[in-house]
């Protein structure tokens, strides 16, 4: 009996071949995949249904809370000292 | 080095693949053997530099602040003067880094990580001067408006207290920035690293990057925001500290023209001290390929550009303390140029409004060695420049009886010049445990320079060595 696959690899000697592979792995219906490079190859995260919505969330949410923890250093101008 | 060189459009010269950048930024870290002895002889010189530094420090907090030049009437001396003149120069690095990557400039890829180190190195520096002037260092922390039971709270109406922030600010993002940016290149390092301490090292820095397509999604997204943040500062920090000034009442300082002119000086003290230092250092490491004369160009033009509006500005402050008819302000300008600091107006005047119209001639933007002379002359003439507005407005107040002059003391000098120990130190230091060249941006350059669809190109091939050696991320050994 053969063991069962756990995962593929492919090295892709190019950047655009990388990107289309990822949109058709993505078409056929992976969803498991990860694309490694060097450097950012645009699209790729998106040919495999990454968004990074996260990240900007994060960043967005950390201002705020940020923004109002610096209000709370500000002084109380009606406090007499 | 030869004085010139061509001129040519290309952001990368020679024949160049993902692989060969790769081992040439590497190569500067992981063998040891690259550094030579020019790299010896700053390292040393600031090291030394450094070690008066400590002793000038050492003495200074024994004795107090007496021992520099400041007294009254002229609080304010060589450590604001070197405080302005380091912040400023930091700010080529956040503009390169922040505005141009905003601005989708591919001329920032090979210059950003040294420019983004030389602004962390010069707050470091910049940010000795106000600590050490307060005269009691170790109370600094009462600058911050933490709770506290001595029913003590800073003075937010004071620039003074902004400048604290800004600082602070402008310290925090910009180290926050370069960190962002070397993390790929961290893994990079450890990832071709033979020594297992340093891959150690590296692989601890780069906290498990092993450039996925998440990874790089995130990386973007996350590097953008933080040019974003980044960008109000490049105008906000130089605004804020010439606040110091502009919002006080003396005679010189109280300008509307400061913010916008102080930040074109950063800028264009910035670029000066980034020539300075990409121009030996290209030779010497023999970067010539990544940092091309097109890269040098630019620059100077930056320089040229910036050094205009800060021309403009002296030539405003003449026209306007004229035009004010206020006799304070029209005396003020009297006494900045044939006042006892006269000679310090006219060599600012030749240092940031004559000699930079050199930098109009091509031949002279591509002449390194009178760029680098140039790039000296705007160094000091920016330091001129805050000495003329502090020193001056300081010891011509409105009181004739206030009058005074201000002489630097030996420990004023051992401060400025252990700081440019420092500095160069730091600076020298870093070139041997960072790569300076922004690796994977220049394998991205080359990518987008090479253009998509060669895929059977001689370019294309010569790609796979490199891609197959990375894809393995951090699962497998190349």
């Amino acid at each position: 009996m053969s063991q069962p696959i756990y995962a593929i690899v492919a090295e892709f000697g190019d950047p655009d071949d990388l990107l289309v592979a990822a949109e058709k792995v993505y078409a056929e219906g992976y969803r498991k995949v990860e694309a490694y490079s060097p450097f950012p190859v645009h699209g790729v995260a998106e040919a495999l249904g990454n968004d990074c919505s996260k990240t900007r969330w994060t960043c967005f949410l950390s201002g705020v809370a940020g923004g109002l923890g610096g209000y709370q250093l500000a002084p109380d101008d009606t406090r007499s000292v | 080095m030869s004085a010139r060189e061509k001129l040519n459009d290309d952001l990368i010269l020679g024949k160049h693949t993902f692989r060969t950048i790769n081992d040439k930024v590497n190569n500067v870290v992981l063998n040891q053997n690259s550094h030579t002895i020019p790299w010896a002889v700053c390292f040393m010189v600031g090291f030394m530099l450094l070690q008066l530094m400590g002793l000038v420090i050492l003495w200074l907090l024994y004795r107090g602040i007496g021992i520099w030049g400041v007294n009254n009437p002229s609080m304010w001396g060589w450590d604001i003067i070197n405080f302005v003149w380091w912040i400023g120069i930091g700010h080529a690095g956040t503009l390169i880094s922040a505005i141009l990557l905003l601005l989708k400039q591919s001329w920032r890829n090979s210059i950003n990580r040294f420019a983004e180190a030389m602004t962390l190195f010069a707050v470091a520096c910049a940010g000795l001067f106000p600590l050490l002037h307060t005269g009691r260092p170790y109370m600094a922390y009462w600058m911050f408006p933490y709770p506290n039971v001595l029913a003590m709270t800073p003075n937010f109406r004071s620039p003074l207290l902004w400048d604290v922030f800004a600082i602070s600010t402008y310290a925090t993002v910009s180290a926050v920035f370069w960190f962002l940016g070397l993390i790929p290149d961290l893994a990079s390092l450890r990832d071709k690293s033979k020594n297992p301490i340093f891959k150690g090292i590296f692989g601890a820095l780069a906290m498990g990057w092993r450039g996925a397509a998440s990874h790089w999604q995130r990386y973007e997204s996350a590097y953008i925001m933080l040019a974003g943040l980044s960008t109000p500062l490049v105008l906000s920090v130089h605004s804020i500290v010439s606040f110091d000034f502009a919002v006080a009442n003396l005679p010189g300082w109280h300008v509307t023209l400061f913010p916008p002119y102080f930040v074109a000086g950063a800028v264009y003290a910035g670029f000066a001290m980034v020539l300075t230092l990409a121009i030996p250092v290209r030779a010497w490491y023999n970067m010539k390929d990544f940092i091309t004369m097109r890269h040098i160009d630019w620059m100077a033009k930056v320089m040229l550009a910036t050094g205009l509006i800060v021309f403009y500005g002296y030539l405003c402050e003449g026209f306007f303390s004229w035009y004010s008819g206020n006799v304070f302000e029209i005396d003020m300008m009297r006494f900045r140029m044939f006042g006892p600091y006269g000679w310090a107006y006219w060599m600012l005047i030749l240092c940031n409004g004559i000699v930079p119209q050199f930098l109009w001639f091509p031949k002279i933007r591509t002449n390194l060695v009178a760029l680098f002379i140039i790039c000296q002359f705007v160094s000091l003439g920016m330091w001129l420049e805050r000495f003329v507005i502090i020193t001056v407005s300081l010891t011509r107040d409105f009181l004739p009886s206030s009058w005074g002059y201000f002489t630097p003391t030996i420990y004023d000098i051992g401060m400025f010049v252990g700081t440019v120990g420092q500095f160069t130190f730091l600076m020298f230091g870093f070139l041997r445990v960072l790569p300076m060249i922004n690796n994977f941006e220049m394998k991205e350059l080359l990518y987008r320079m090479t253009g998509r669809g060669h895929h059977h190109g001689h370019t294309a091939h010569a790609l796979e060595p490199d891609l197959a050696g990375h894809t393995a991320g951090d699962g497998e050994e190349h």
